[in-house]
C-alpha cells in the first residue's frame, strides 16, 4: 500500500516535471549575461539580452504578432459562431459535407496550403499580409467552431423562448439573453483564434513574402544563430506572455460565468 | 449562415491544393510554359520515401508518448490530483516555435540539462540534431500531452464521472473500472485528440527546421527547401511533396474516422 | 427486534457533516432493517436520506458511527467490497456496453468469462421482463426499460442490500405502478434486504414494510406501515405522511381539550400534560346527521379528491379534514355530526 502511494507520487512529481522543466533554461538564459558551459547556473546575471532586445526588431514584431491575433480573432470568431449555430440548429444543407469542409484545414498541413497560395496570392497582386490573415483565419475556423458548437449544444432554448413570452424582440434576446450566456465560450473560441494568428511561423514565412516578422519569426532567426542564448530566451518570455495573461483572463471570466449558469 | 465559413475554408483550401496539384504536375511554372508531367514526383523518389518514413515515425511515437503522459494526466486530475492538468494547461499558449527553442535550451550539447548532469561535449548524447530526432519528438509530445490531458480529463469530467460510481457499486475495483469502464469510455476522445495531433506533427515544419538535422529531411521542411531554392525548377518537387503530404493526412484522418464511426460511444 | 435474528442493514449513531455546512446533513441517525424487509427511507428534500444511502453503500464516509451489514462492521470497508447494490434515479447503463453485458458487468469485474457472466445475467433480464432487449444497446430502449436494466444489473451483482434512490421519480405514473408490481415479484423470488428512499409517501406505502422517516438530518419516526399513519411520532411525520388535520389544544387527565370538545386520547400518547396537537387521519372520522353526534360541525370546504370528495367542517377554530364515501352528500353551509373514533385520536407535540 506505501509503496503503491510513493510510486504514484513519484509518477506524479516525474509528470509536473515534465511540463515544467522547458521553462526553468529559458527563464534562466533570459538574464544571463555569462553563462559559460559547464555552469549550472548563470554566472552573472543582468540585462544584455533586454538591451539586444531592444536594439532588434523585437517591438515591430510584437505589434506584428498583436495585429495577426487580433485580425484572425476578428474574423474567425464570427464566421465560427454563425456556423455552429447553423449546424445546431440543423437547418443546413448536406451538413456531414459541411462539416467535412469546415474542419479540413485541422487535417491539412499548413506548410501546403502556405506553398500552393504563395504563387497564387504573387500572381494576383494580393497583399501578402491580407492572405496571410485570410490563411490563418480559415486555420482557426475549425477551433472556433467546435467551441461554439459545444456551447449552442449546451444551451437552452427555454431561455430565448421565456425571454419572448416576457416580450423581448429578437434583438434583445439576442444582446440581452444569448450574448451573456454565450460570452464565456465566445472568449474562449476567440482566443483560440487569437492563439493560431499569434503563433504561426510557416505561413507567415512563406506566404508574407519576408516582410512580415513576427515575434515567431524574430525567435527562429535569432536561434539559428549562435550564441543568441540570451536574446532568444527573452523573446521567448515575450511570446508566450501575452497568451498566458489572455488565458487568465479568459478562464476566470469562464469561471465566473459558468458558476452563474 | 454557415455560408462565410464555408466560403472562406473552400476558397482558400481549395485554391490551395488546386494550385499545390498544379504546380506538382507541372501546369503551373514559375517560368517556361506549363507541361504535364510527372517530374516532380520522381525526381526524389528516393528522397520522399526516406522522408516519408521519418515523418510518419516521428508523428507516431511523439503521439504515443503524448496518449501515455496525457491520459496518465487527465485520470490523476480526475481523482484529485488537478496540479499535473494546471501545469499543462500552460503549455497551450505556447507556440511551437518558442516550445522548440526551450527544447533546444533544454537539450542541447550545452544545454540545461546536459550541464545539470554534468556531462560535457562528449558523452552528452546528441539530443538535438541527432540521428534520433529526440528533441523534435520531445517538443511535439511536450504540447501534444497537454492538448490530449485537456481533451481527455474534459470527457472525463463530463461522461465518466457517475459510471465510475456504478461500477463500484455493482464491485468493480480500481484497476476492473479502469479496463472495462474508464478506458473504453475516453476511448473516442483519445483517438480524436490523437488524430489531431498526429496530423499536425506530419505536417510540421518549424520544429523539425530548429531541432532536427540536415538529413534525412521530414516532408515539411524538404518541401519548404525545395520551394525556397534558387533553382526555380525544383518548385513541382516541392508542391509534390506537399500534396503527397496532404494525402497522407487525409488517408490517417480517414481512417480514424471509420474507426470513431464504428464506436457506439461517439455520438 | 430479536437478537437471534441477524439483521441485513443496520446503522448506529450514523452521522455526516459537511466541511462548509452549518448543520449536518446527517446526526445520529440509528436504524435497522431486518433481512429481507423492505423499509422506506421518506422526508422532505434536503432531509438527508440520499445522504444516509451514500454512506451505507460506502460512496461516502461518515463523521460518526458505523454501519453494519449482516452483523459485519462494514464501516471501514471501501463501497466495492461492501455487497451493497444500488439504483438511482437515471439508469446509467454503461453506454459502451449492450443491454446484457450491463447486466454482466459485476460478473465480468469479478473474473468471470464474458460467456459465464452473460449467461447469468440473461436470467436477470428475464426476472425483470425485458429478457428480449438482450442484445440492444444500452441508448435504444426507452427510460422505463432502462431502468428494469438497471435493477437487473444491481440485483445481478448479488448484493446483501439493494438500496434505491428515489428510482422511479424520473418515470410517470402508469410505469411507476408497473415497477411496483416488479418490486414486488422481485422480492417474492429473490428476497433482498431492501431500503429505498422516496419523498413520496404514497410510494413507500406501496413498496415497504416500514417507514423510517428522516427531517433534517434526524430520525423522527419509524415503524410499521400503520403505525406511521395512525401514529405519527411529530407533527411533521404527519405532515408528511399526507396528514391534513390538525387541532391545537391541552392534554389534561387523559384527554385533548380544544374547540372540538375534550376527547378521551390512548394512554400510550407521548404528551400527557400541556399543550398538544390532535392529528387526525382524514380517511379514519366520518360524518353523519348532526343530532347523531356528540359534536356538530359547518361544511366550509368541499374539493374532489379522485373519486371520493373531501370536506372540511369548522368547529369553532378547529378544522377537520373528512373523505366522504361517494354516496354521501352534504352541501357547503350545512351542519353535520362528526365522528372521531377514539382509535382514531393521537396527539404530538407543538411545533
Amino acid at each position: 500500500m506505501i509503496r503503491q502511494a510513493r510510486a504514484a507520487r513519484l509518477v506524479r512529481g516525474l509528470l509536473i516535471a515534465w511540463f515544467v522543466l522547458p521553462v526553468i533554461p529559458v527563464v534562466l538564459w533570459a538574464f544571463a549575461n555569462r553563462w559559460p558551459f559547464p555552469d549550472r547556473l548563470p554566472a552573472q546575471f543582468g540585462f544584455d539580452g533586454v538591451r539586444t532586445a531592444l536594439r532588434s526588431d523585437a517591438a515591430h514584431a510584437l505589434v506584428v504578432s498583436t495585429g495577426l491575433g487580433l485580425a484572425v480573432a476578428l474574423l474567425a470568431t464570427p464566421a465560427g459562431i454563425l456556423a455552429a449555430r447553423a449546424l445546431t440548429t440543423g437547418k443546413v444543407f448536406a451538413p456531414r459535407l459541411v462539416q467535412a469542409v469546415i474542419f479540413a484545414p485541422l487535417v491539412l498541413p499548413a506548410f501546403a496550403v502556405a506553398l500552393g497560395l504563395d504563387v497564387l496570392v504573387l500572381r494576383l497582386h494580393i497583399s501578402s499580409t491580407l492572405a496571410v490573415v485570410a490563411i490563418l483565419a480559415v486555420a482557426a475556423l475549425p477551433y472556433t467552431t467546435s467551441v461554439m458548437r459545444l456551447a449552442f449544444g449546451a444551451y437552452d432554448v427555454g431561455y430565448d423562448e421565456e425571454a419572448r413570452t416576457l416580450g423581448a424582440s429578437r434583438w434583445v434576446v439576442a444582446v440581452r439573453v444569448q450574448l451573456p450566456l454565450l460570452a464565456p465560450a465566445i472568449s474562449g473560441a476567440a482566443f483560440l483564434a487569437f492563439l493560431v494568428g499569434w503563433s504561426d511561423y510557416v505561413v507567415t514565412l512563406l506566404v508574407g513574402g519576408g516582410r512580415l516578422i513576427s515575434l515567431p519569426i524574430i525567435v527562429a532567426s535569432f536561434a539559428s544563430g549562435t550564441g543568441n542564448h540570451s536574446v532568444v530566451a527573452l523573446l521567448s518570455i515575450v511570446a508566450v506572455l501575452p497568451p498566458l495573461i489572455l488565458l487568465a483572463v479568459v478562464a476566470r471570466f469562464r469561471g465566473r460565468r459558468g458558476a452563474q449558469s | 449562415m454557415v455560408l462565410p465559413a464555408v466560403v472562406a475554408v473552400t476558397l482558400v483550401v481549395g485554391a490551395a491544393l488546386t494550385t499545390a496539384i498544379l504546380q506538382s504536375i507541372g501546369l503551373m511554372p514559375l517560368v517556361g510554359q506549363p507541361a504535364l508531367s510527372l517530374d516532380g514526383y520522381t525526381a526524389a523518389s528516393t528522397d520522399l520515401l526516406t522522408s516519408i518514413r521519418l515523418s510518419l515515425t516521428i508523428a507516431v511515437v511523439s503521439t504515443a508518448l503524448a496518449v501515455l503522459v496525457g491520459v496518465t494526466v487527465a485520470l490523476m486530475a480526475t481523482s484529485g490530483r488537478r496540479l499535473g492538468l494546471a501545469v499543462a494547461t500552460f503549455t497551450v499558449p505556447v507556440p511551437h516555435l518558442i516550445g522548440a527553442a526551450a527544447i533546444g535550451l533544454l537539450l542541447a550539447d550545452s544545454g540545461f540539462l546536459a550541464r545539470l548532469f554534468r556531462l560535457d561535449e562528449g558523452r552528452w548524447p546528441a539530443l538535438v540534431g541527432g540521428r534520433w530526432w529526440i528533441a523534435v519528438i520531445a517538443e511535439y509530445t511536450w504540447k501534444e500531452s497537454a492538448f490530449i490531458a485537456i481533451v481527455v480529463a474534459g470527457t472525463l469530467a463530463s461522461r465518466v464521472a457517475h459510471f465510475d460510481e456504478t461500477a463500484i457499486l455493482l464491485g468493480a475495483g480500481r484497476i476492473a473500472r479502469l479496463r472495462l469502464v474508464t478506458l473504453p469510455l475516453i476511448a473516442p476522445s483519445v483517438l480524436a485528440a490523437s488524430t489531431i495531433t498526429f496530423t499536425y506533427s506530419l505536417g510540421s515544419y518549424e520544429v523539425a527546421q530548429l531541432l532536427g538535422r540536415a538529413y534525412p529531411e521530414p516532408l515539411a521542411v524538404m518541401s519548404v527547401r525545395l520551394f525556397r531554392s534558387i533553382d526555380l525548377a525544383t518548385r513541382p518537387e516541392a508542391a509534390a511533396v506537399a500534396v503527397v503530404t496532404a494525402a497522407l493526412s487525409v488517408a490517417v484522418v480517414g481512417v480514424s474516422m471509420i474507426a470513431l464511426r464504428r464506436s457506439s460511444v461517439w455520438r | 427486534m430479536s437478537t437471534a435474528r441477524v439483521p441485513g442493514v443496520s446503522v448506529t449513531d450514523l452521522s455526516r457533516q459537511y466541511d462548509n455546512a452549518s448543520r449536518p446533513a446527517l446526526d445520529g441517525v440509528t436504524l435497522e432493517v431486518a433481512v429481507g424487509a423492505s423499509m422506506a427511507l421518506l422526508g422532505p428534500s434536503g432531509s438527508g436520506k440520499s445522504t444516509a444511502l451514500r454512506l451505507i453503500s460506502g460512496l461516502d464516509e461518515p463523521t460518526r458511527g458505523t454501519v453494519r451489514i449482516g452483523g459485519r462492521d462494514v464501516t471501514a470497508t471501501p463501497a466495492e467490497s461492501r455487497g451493497v447494490g444500488m439504483v438511482f434515479q437515471r439508469p446509467l447503463l454503461f453506454p459502451h456496453l449492450s443491454v446484457l453485458d450491463n447486466v454482466a458487468f459485476a460478473a465480468r469485474a469479478a473474473g468471470l468469462s464474458r460467456r459465464d457472466s452473460r449467461r447469468d445475467a440473461a436470467r436477470y433480464l428475464d426476472l425483470v421482463h425485458v429478457g428480449d432487449l438482450a442484445d440492444r444497446s444500452s441508448a435504444a430502449i426507452s427510460g422505463g426499460q432502462a431502468q428494469r436494466v438497471a435493477i437487473a444489473r444491481a440485483l445481478a451483482a448479488k448484493p446483501a442490500v439493494l438500496l434505491l434512490d428515489e428510482p422511479f421519480s424520473a418515470l410517470d405514473s402508469v410505469l411507476r405502478t408497473e415497477m411496483y408490481r416488479l418490486l414486488r415479484e422481485i422480492r417474492a423470488e429473490v428476497d433482498p434486504t431492501i431500503v429505498m428512499v422516496t419523498h413520496d409517501q404514497a410510494e413507500a406505502v406501496a413498496v415497504a414494510d416500514r417507514i423510517a422517516v428522516l427531517i433534517d438530518g434526524a430520525l423522527e419516526h419509524e415503524s410499521d406501515l400503520a403505525t406511521a399513519y395512525s401514529r405519527p411520532s411529530t407533527l411533521a411525520v404527519h405532515r408528511l405522511m399526507g396528514g391534513l388535520t390538525e387541532v391545537a389544544g391541552t392534554v389534561a387527565q387523559g384527554a385533548h381539550h380544544s374547540d372540538l370538545g375534550s376527547l378521551p386520547i390512548p394512554a400510550d400518547c407521548p404528551i400527557s400534560e400541556g399543550p398538544g396537537v390532535l392529528v387526525l387521519r382524514h380517511e379514519s372520522v366520518s360524518i353523519c346527521l348532526a343530532h347523531d353526534a356528540t359534536i356538530s360541525a359547518a361544511v366550509v370546504a368541499i374539493e374532489a379528491a379522485g373519486v371520493r370528495r373531501r370536506i372540511t367542517v369548522a368547529v369553532g377554530a378547529a378544522r377537520v379534514v373528512v373523505d366522504l364515501a361517494p354516496d354521501i352528500d352534504v352541501s357547503s353551509g350545512s351542519t353535520v355530526g362528526l365522528i372521531i373514533p377514539p382509535s382514531a385520536r393521537w396527539v404530538v407535540q407543538r411545533l
